[in-house]
Parts: structure tokens; sequence; C-alpha cells
């Protein structure tokens, strides 16, 4: 490289898909520097140039896509120009009209999103290399495949590097984290190792909410941490005979509840009242025989056979029906009931002015 | 129809009627200190021990009735991303109430900005009443690090013209050059014969016969938290309209109940399988704004014993 005359220009992408010609893998610092070579690196294209891109090609054909679905495309793409090209191409073409404006949309981008899920799987089955498999070459005996390959009696290396992995996910060290202890228990039967695991999950917990540690790790330190933890519990873990379905983590939506009903509680004329959630709110609603759905004292303290994860909506729903199966409160003997009589609904008629009075003043 | 925990909250620190019932030398020091220069004050103390009560006997000790005649005002503030954010306050001509850790890591905003613009602000017409006015931080012990040393420079250079009093839970959580900085007011939790003489107090006050049995009971439950015995009081007159029977059910919120089975589930077996039973479980309860501080303390108490 040193001797070249002319310069040389390696135009490498590190995205997921080109793995293998990634300028983080194949060049090494070592090699960066020796060679004296600069890298300049491009960022994704920003969200809202995106959409321009989008909104101005998609007025130059017959039939212009919504603005909606330019906004879905534009996210989906996630700062890939060209993928959000080939994906308005996708959306404008075809027989079904509804595509310009319905609901329903083609995304380019899902091979992506199968990676992730792929790196996560490769991370829980943690597989390990098996010296007894054989080797498949061209002059290599046939084996039967009923024939079962006998398991390596010690640790052997990993068949993936943890790095590699954490590198193709694509992932916020968080999220990584939360997908991990979503799924972990099914990969992880012995509850000793469990308790491991989840004690390194916690520890990443802390590192990613304290704002000082944050900021001061490298950003992959902590999915560093929990992927090798969970790699190396796993081994001769009890794995699923077939392949497992990856689940989503609950917890963000939980967390989005939560906010949601705080935001609420917070809104009251309430000032430090820590108790409020957990003893107040449930006394209140017994106290005053509360069966409004929409008070936040009765959201707090609703049945547990209503589960969060039917949604807020739904929530709603099932309290106001077990609300109505349950009998009216009788008014206690030493409340008076005030009955107010002739109290007639009265009615407001507005007129409209044509001189503006106000002006007077 | 206001709850008992508020219609018979006591309105002074030392009197006959509305007096405070227990902690009485304390409650003494305190008036004391209400008349002499009033330093920096930091009330800590379990829930349900009068906390609050103190407080705001304290205020009208200081300022008399006009503390009470408090509007709810919401506090505009920007943080350093440039985000609007809003904190409820409640004021009087006197003082500022207010829970700055509600908003999160933007605390220290709320104490750099809000409460220092407060302090800077002098009392009206200083010459006839107090010089200083008097900002109260609820929650004090959930205030960021960042916050708690924010408010160290406030609470030094305006202490003659605004005085804090910060409430928490636990003093632990308050860093040291704060609590340095602060007169330490500990109101334990009142004792079982206190809880006892309050709820007769209040049973005489609204007319209506609970039997020994179940008072004794009230105040085996609360476990020194004066609210909840109150609240407890109150729900089971609610439930027993025609009259209390020696033999009554304490009613007890529902997530308690579901915190015991929960307990015994983790006792029963482990299993993975059980350990997700029990994650769901616990996911149910945090859906509920329960303090995980609190579940933790219910869970490991029911598993000890």
């Amino acid at each position: 490289m040193q001797n070249l005359w002319h310069p040389a220009i390696f135009c490498l992408s590190n995205g997921v898909a080109n793995w293998k010609l990634n300028p983080d893998r194949i060049f090494t610092t070592g090699f960066i520097q020796q060679n004296g070579l600069q890298s300049l690196s491009f960022n994704p294209v920003a969200d809202s140039f995106v959409k321009k891109a989008l909104v101005r090609a998609s007025g130059l054909l017959s039939r212009p896509l919504s603005d909606a679905k330019c906004n879905v495309i534009a996210n989906e793409a996630q700062g890939d120009l060209r993928l959000a090209m080939n994906m308005l191409q996708m959306n404008a073409i075809g027989p079904n009209s509804d595509r310009n404006s319905g609901a329903k949309m083609v995304f380019a981008a899902k091979a992506n999103r199968e990676e992730t899920f792929h790196m996560i799987g490769r991370i829980l089955y943690a597989k390990r290399v098996n010296p007894n498999m054989p080797k498949t070459g061209r002059f290599a005996p046939r084996k039967r495949k009923s024939s079962l390959i006998p398991e390596p009696k010690e640790r052997t290396a990993l068949e993936h590097d943890p790095t590699d992995i954490i590198a193709m996910s694509s992932m916020s060290s968080d999220k990584l984290a939360s997908f991990l202890f979503e799924n972990e228990h099914v990969f992880c039967s012995d509850i000793s190792k469990y308790r491991q695991v989840v004690e390194n999950l916690s520890f990443c917990d802390m590192l990613t909410g304290d704002w000082h540690t944050k900021r001061a790790l490298p950003e992959e330190y902590v999915a560093q941490i929990a992927t090798r933890s969970v790699m190396w519990h796993n081994y001769k873990g009890s794995r699923p005979g077939t392949l497992y379905q990856v689940r989503r983590p609950v917890i963000n939506d939980l967390n989005r509840d939560i906010e949601m009903t705080r935001n609420e509680v917070r809104k009251l004329p309430l000032i430090g009242s820590e108790s409020f959630t957990y003893l107040n709110a449930p006394y209140q609603t017994k106290i005053e025989g509360l069966i409004d759905p929409r008070r936040v004292e009765c959201f707090l303290s609703r049945s547990f056979l209503i589960s969060w994860k039917s949604g807020r909506d739904q929530i709603e729903d099932q309290m106001e029906k077990s609300a109505s199966l349950r009998k009216p409160r009788k008014i206690p003997k030493h409340v008076v009931e005030i009955i107010e009589i002739g109290d007639e609904e009265e009615t407001w008629d507005i007129e409209d002015s044509s001189d503006d009075s106000f002006d007077d003043f | 129809m206001a709850l008992w925990v508020d219609k018979y909250r006591p309105k002074y620190l030392v009197s006959e009627k509305n007096g405070i019932d227990y902690h009485l030398a304390q409650a003494q020091h305190l008036k004391f200190l209400a008349s002499d220069c009033m330093p920096h004050l930091l009330f800590c103390g379990p829930s349900g021990a009068g906390k609050k009560t103190r407080i705001k006997c304290f205020l009208r000790e200081l300022y008399g009735t006009g503390v009470d005649k408090t509007q709810l005002i919401m506090k505009p503030f920007t943080t350093p991303s440039n985000r609007k954010l809003e904190i409820q306050t409640v004021s009087s001509n006197y003082h500022v109430e207010m829970t700055p850790s509600d908003m999160g890591i933007y605390d220290r905003v709320v104490v750099q900005d809000i409460v220092k613009e407060m302090a800077q602000m002098s009392q009206i017409d200083s010459g006839s009443q107090k010089s200083f006015k008097v900002v109260v931080l609820c929650e004090a012990d959930s205030l960021t690090r960042d916050a708690q040393h924010g408010l160290r420079r406030t609470m030094e250079k305006y202490a003659n013209n605004c005085k804090m009093i910060l409430c928490c839970e636990s003093l632990s959580r308050i860093i040291e050059p704060l609590q340095s900085r602060c007169i330490v007011i500990n109101v334990p939790a009142p004792t079982d014969d206190e809880v006892t003489k309050v709820l007769r107090n209040v049973i005489k006050k609204e007319e209506f016969a609970l039997p020994d049995a179940v008072l004794q009971r009230i105040v085996e439950k609360a476990e020194g938290n004066l609210r909840r015995a109150i609240l407890m009081a109150e729900a089971i007159r609610m439930e027993n309209e025609a009259g209390v029977s020696s033999n009554a059910q304490i009613p007890v919120p529902e997530w308690e109940t579901y915190l015991q089975e929960t307990s015994r589930l983790i006792l029963l077996k482990q299993s993975s399988d059980m350990l997700l039973k029990v994650r769901e479980r616990l996911y149910e309860i945090l859906s509920r704004c329960i303090p995980p501080a609190v579940i933790f303390k219910v869970i490991s108490f029911q598993i000890n014993h």
C-alpha cells in the first residue's frame, strides 16, 4: 500500500447485509495506522430528508402516494435512501389500487429485522463448536442423517463470536438486554444459572439507567456483558428441540403504561403524596364507592382479573361491565340526602350580536 | 366529602383542640424554632408518621392561617434539550410546595431554575411579618444527586430570603452536605397506643361504635402507619353501615392479597415456569403503580414469615 503511486480508495458499507466486507472487520487499527488510511464515514440520511426525497419522487408519479404512507416508508428505511426508493416503487405499482393511500404496505426492509432476531437466537442458543461433527468435504464419507453426533464432554469454543453477533444485531445495548431478559428463561432451565444471568442483566440495567455510567462507558460495553453472560450460562442448557419463537420484551409497553398512569396521577392536586397509589387510591375507591373507570383512583385499584396487557380501552370496558353488575351503594343513614326540587335543566341561548359592545370598553 | 385523614388532621403544633396528638416534646421544639430564627429543616420518617402534618402546623405557626389559602399553579420550565415541561406547585402568599422528583432526571433544572427564582424574590412587606418565605420540597430522597448538589448553593446563598423544608422517608438517600445544612427532624412512626388513642378520638367525633377487638386488629394491621389506620377505620365503617360486629373483616387493598399469593408461589416451586408466572404477576402489580420498594418489602416479609 505504501509503495502505491496512485491513491487507493475503498468504498465499503458497514451495514449488516455485507458483513463479510465490513471495514470494521477487515481493516484492523494497526493496518489503518501503518498505511496512513484516512476514513470518511457517512451517516444514514436523516428521516426528514428521506421524507423530502420521497415526497418529491412520489410527486413525479402518475398517482402520488399519501403523506402518511411516505412517512411510514421514511421510518422503515432507517436512513437508507436507496431502500426508501425501492419501497416507494414497490408501493406505487401493482394491480392493487389501494396501495397508494390504503393501510396495506409492502416493506422491503424485512430482511434486516429478521437478521436481528436471528442474532438474538444465536445468543440464546449459544451453539458451540462440536469437534465430533464430520467435516463436509468432497471425499469425506457421507453419514446417515439418522445417526446421532456425540456432544463434546467439555466446554468448547463458541461457534460465533459475541462481538460479531452484537454488531450484526444492530441493536442498542438496553434493547438487546431486554430481549435477552424476556426470552432467557426458556433457554436456561437451571434456576441457579438463571439467577446468575439475571443478576448480570440487572447490573446491565443499572449501567444503562445511570446517567454518568451511560456516558462514560462505550456503547457496546453493556451489550457485551449481557451477551457473554447469556452465552456462558446457556451451555448445556435444555434447549428446546424445535425452533423457539423469540418474544418481544413487554417491559417497554409496561413502562409506557405506568408512565401514562403516573402522568394522570400528577394532574391531581396532590403534592408529595407518596402513598397515593398504593394506599389512598384503593381505600378511597372503597370509601367513596367509586365505579367510574376514568377516575384514576378506580383505575389503580381495579381487579387483578383485568390484566394490563389488554390495553387501556379494553380495561375501561371491562371495568364498566363489572361496575354495571355491581349493586349501587346504599346511602348510609348518617349521610343526609339533599334532593333539589324543581331542578329543571336550564338552557342557554347565545344570540349573535351585530354590534360589538365590548369595543366601548 | 373529605376523607377522615384530611378532616381530622391536626392544625396546630401545641393546642388543646386540634393540636398534634403525639411526639409532643418535639412539637414544643418546633414551636420554639418557629418563633426563633428559623433554619432549614429536613423532616424524615416513615410513611403515615405525620411529617406533612407537622410541616403544615409549623407553617401555620410561622405565618398564621394565611398559609391555608393555597392555590395550584403549574410552573413551566425549559430543559437544556429545549423540552418544555410543567411542574405542579401549591403555593400561598408565604410558601411554595412542590415535588421536583416528579420531573425525573430534569429535577436538577427545577431546583436550579424554579427554586432559585423563588428564593431570589423577597417577601412583600417583610417589616410586618417574617422576612423570609418557605419552599417545601417533598420526596427529597427521590431527588437525583445532581439536583441535591444543585440545591446546596441555593440554600446557602439565599438563606436570608428563603428557607427550605425538605421532606423524606429515608435519610440515607440525602447527600451529607445537604443533611449538614439542615436541622434534621426525625418523625418516628406512632406507637400502637398512640394510634389507638387517635383512632378513638376520630371514632368519638364521628359518633359510631367500633368494637375493641376490631380496633385492636386495625392497629396491628396498620403497622405504625396512622394514615392507613384511619383509612381502614373509615372503610370498615362504609362497608358495615348497619354497625360493625366484633368479627368484621378488616378491608385490605387487593394488591396486598395478590402479593401474598405471589410470595406463596415463589416458595412453592422454583422452576422456570414458576419464574415466568411470578414475573407476570409482578408486572401486573407494577402496572398499578405500586412502588417497587413497597413490593420488595411485602414480598421479603412474606417469604421470611
